[in-house]
């Protein structure tokens, strides 16, 4: 049709934009509004302090847990209203789109100066990210290459299988409750139930729910680490959002002619479970593992109100080092963390790698014969 | 003998319910052959789809050999599908889509597994059971889904569409597939557009 410039992203992209960026713009705000973690290790505190590290600091330091709660209520009704407004609006709210692992079409208008843009950009935000990533392995490299690894009274040590202690179970978690979530979508009557278990690990951010626990359990938990199970689950629900749209293009890529064919071969139970379903499902189950793994893998928000300074997860380990100014153990602890994260990334692509399909095939010569005497 | 009898369907958004939209009146005896035709939304898939149980009828019976069909699931019911597409599993290899036809859980005994590369070899396709739909043509493809429909050995075959779009071999080949099948006593409705299909495989022909 001619289209070019500024008509195409008229016609044909912004449509598809504008109904998911309200819920990106959300999505993108939770995040920040509850980067716990980057304040803390930045230098939050006292003079610089956010909703989160003033939860924190009221239920750690403090001890006023009314404050704690205040705050906390306080964080609930921002992000839930946040996500209502957003919800309120009826539009495709979907946070990340479906992905189904196939490639898009390259895009003929592609080229010259969107080209350059768009690789600047792209490069800008790569420059971003991987600048810390090599600073972290220039650092980290000699203290880990000198660390004796597999001695288990080292810190780092005791820290990864702490670590691990608690995301492997998190990740199998949040799995488990993904399938249970995405198997109670297939009735009708629950469907807005479980389209909004997606959402809300966003609107009771990660901190409040923890205050929440951590109010209801005490004084047994929080000193040592008896609530560690607790903060797998949390871990889990807070991955939920992420993993649920991995699972879900690829469980609706069984179209309705698919499965009326499985109806009527019989295919049902777990019958359609292990040939239909699980072929699509293995490898965007084994990348939510890794997902929620990951995740809990990373987390500094949950484990600051249960955990305990004298056995630290890998992420509060590295916080302890950077506020004594370790700066080289610092390094080779978060370069150690970034290379388990590979690792369990790779496993479960490695795991789950796809057959290569052969080259299409010419027909042949074909004699008609009565094949049900076969 | 398929006998159906007032099998009536409306949508459940329709403005008169109480009405059926459809109503389907006919007999089929084995080894005869019902070609329906019309234009688009005349009624032809939905009366495949009820037949097969995808969709539920608003009133009227179904009976083969004095046994009534509509309360059933569609996998009880004596009945075969073949569609113009989406009959295979794209994700399973030729041999395996095959074999869900003959066990749904694919626990096939060396004797089904023989028959199946035997099949395979008659309508040309043979050494291809481990290959994807996706590395077959459209003539291959359809083959394959016939075989399937075939080695299930159902009384009734429920043809949407089957041979457009193939080129004239392929279509040749099914035709002969298809006719060898109504020697057998297999009743078929067939759905086509297509005047040739209908006259080579049809004993009577219905306009919707």
């Amino acid at each position: 049709m001619g289209l070019r410039g500024f008509i195409v992203w008229r016609v044909l992209d912004w449509p598809v934009m504008k109904p998911v960026l309200p819920g990106l713009l959300a999505l993108v705000f939770t995040l920040c509004f509850t980067s716990f973690a980057i304040v803390m290790t930045l230098g939050g505190g006292p003079g610089a302090t956010t909703l989160e590290v003033a939860i924190y600091q009221a239920l750690r330091f403090e001890f006023d847990f009314g404050r704690a709660a205040l705050l906390a209520l306080v964080q609930l009704s921002i992000c839930g209203g946040l996500w209502w407004l957003v919800m309120r609006l009826g539009e495709h709210t979907r946070v990340l789109s479906e992905r189904r692992f196939s490639q898009p079409p390259p895009r003929r208008d592609n080229r010259g100066r969107a080209r350059f843009c768009d690789g600047a950009l792209v490069l800008a935000f790569a420059i971003f990210l991987l600048l810390p990533l090599l600073a972290i392995v220039a650092r980290g490299y000699p203290g880990l290459a000198t660390l004796p690894m597999l001695d288990p009274q080292t810190p780092l040590f005791q820290a990864t299988v702490k670590s691990l202690a608690i995301a492997l179970p998190a990740g199998l978690f949040a799995v488990i409750a993904t399938l249970a979530i995405v198997a109670a979508g297939q009735f009708p009557k629950a469907k807005m139930v479980t389209h909004s278990a997606g959402y809300l690990p966003l609107i009771v951010p990660a901190l409040v729910l923890g205050t929440g626990l951590f109010l209801l359990f005490r004084p047994s938990l929080g000193a040592a680490g008896q609530g560690m199970l607790l903060v797998a689950l949390i871990n889990a629900m807070m991955a939920l959002p992420f993993i649920l749209q991995l699972v879900r293009g690829p469980l609706a890529s069984l179209d309705q002619p698919s499965r009326q064919q499985a109806d009527q071969l019989g295919i049902l139970g777990w019958y359609r479970w292990r040939w239909l379903h699980w072929p699509r499902l293995k490898r965007p189950l084994a990348l939510a593992l890794a997902y929620g793994v990951g995740l809990s893998l990373g987390d500094f928000g949950v484990i600051a109100l249960f955990g305990s300074p004298g056995a630290p997860t890998l992420p509060v380990l590295l916080y302890q080092q950077l506020g004594s100014y370790q700066l080289v153990a610092a390094a080779a602890t978060g370069l150690w963390l970034i290379l388990l994260l590979l690792m369990i990334f790779s496993l479960a692509h490695v795991l789950t790698r796809a057959a290569r399909l052969r080259p299409f095939a010419r027909p042949q010569n074909v004699s008609v014969m009565d094949i049900r005497h076969a | 003998m398929l006998d159906v009898s007032g099998l009536g369907f409306h949508y459940p958004t329709s403005p008169d319910q109480h009405r059926p939209k459809w109503q389907f009146d006919f007999t089929l005896a084995p080894g005869e052959c019902l070609a329906i035709h019309g234009v688009s939304g005349s009624g032809k898939s939905t009366l495949l789809n009820l037949l097969a149980g995808f969709l539920q009828a608003s009133g009227g019976s179904i009976r083969w050999r004095q046994q009534e069909l509509t309360p059933l699931p569609p996998w009880k019911r004596p009945i075969t599908s073949v569609f113009q597409e989406h009959n295979l599993f794209e994700h399973l290899n030729v041999a395996d889509n095959i074999g869900l036809g003959l066990h749904p859980g694919l626990k096939l005994s060396g004797t089904q597994k023989q028959t199946i590369a035997a099949a395979l070899e008659r309508v040309g396709l043979a050494g291809m059971g481990k290959r994807r739909p996706a590395q077959l043509s459209g003539g291959q493809r359809q083959r394959v889904a016939l075989l399937r429909a075939l080695l299930r050995g159902q009384p009734l075959l429920l043809l949407d569409e089957p041979l457009t779009g193939l080129d004239p071999d392929a279509r040749h080949i099914l035709q002969g597939l298809l006719l060898e099948q109504k020697g057998d006593g297999v009743a078929m409705i067939l759905a086509s557009h297509d005047a040739e299909d209908r006259q080579v495989l049809a004993d009577k022909v219905w306009s919707l």
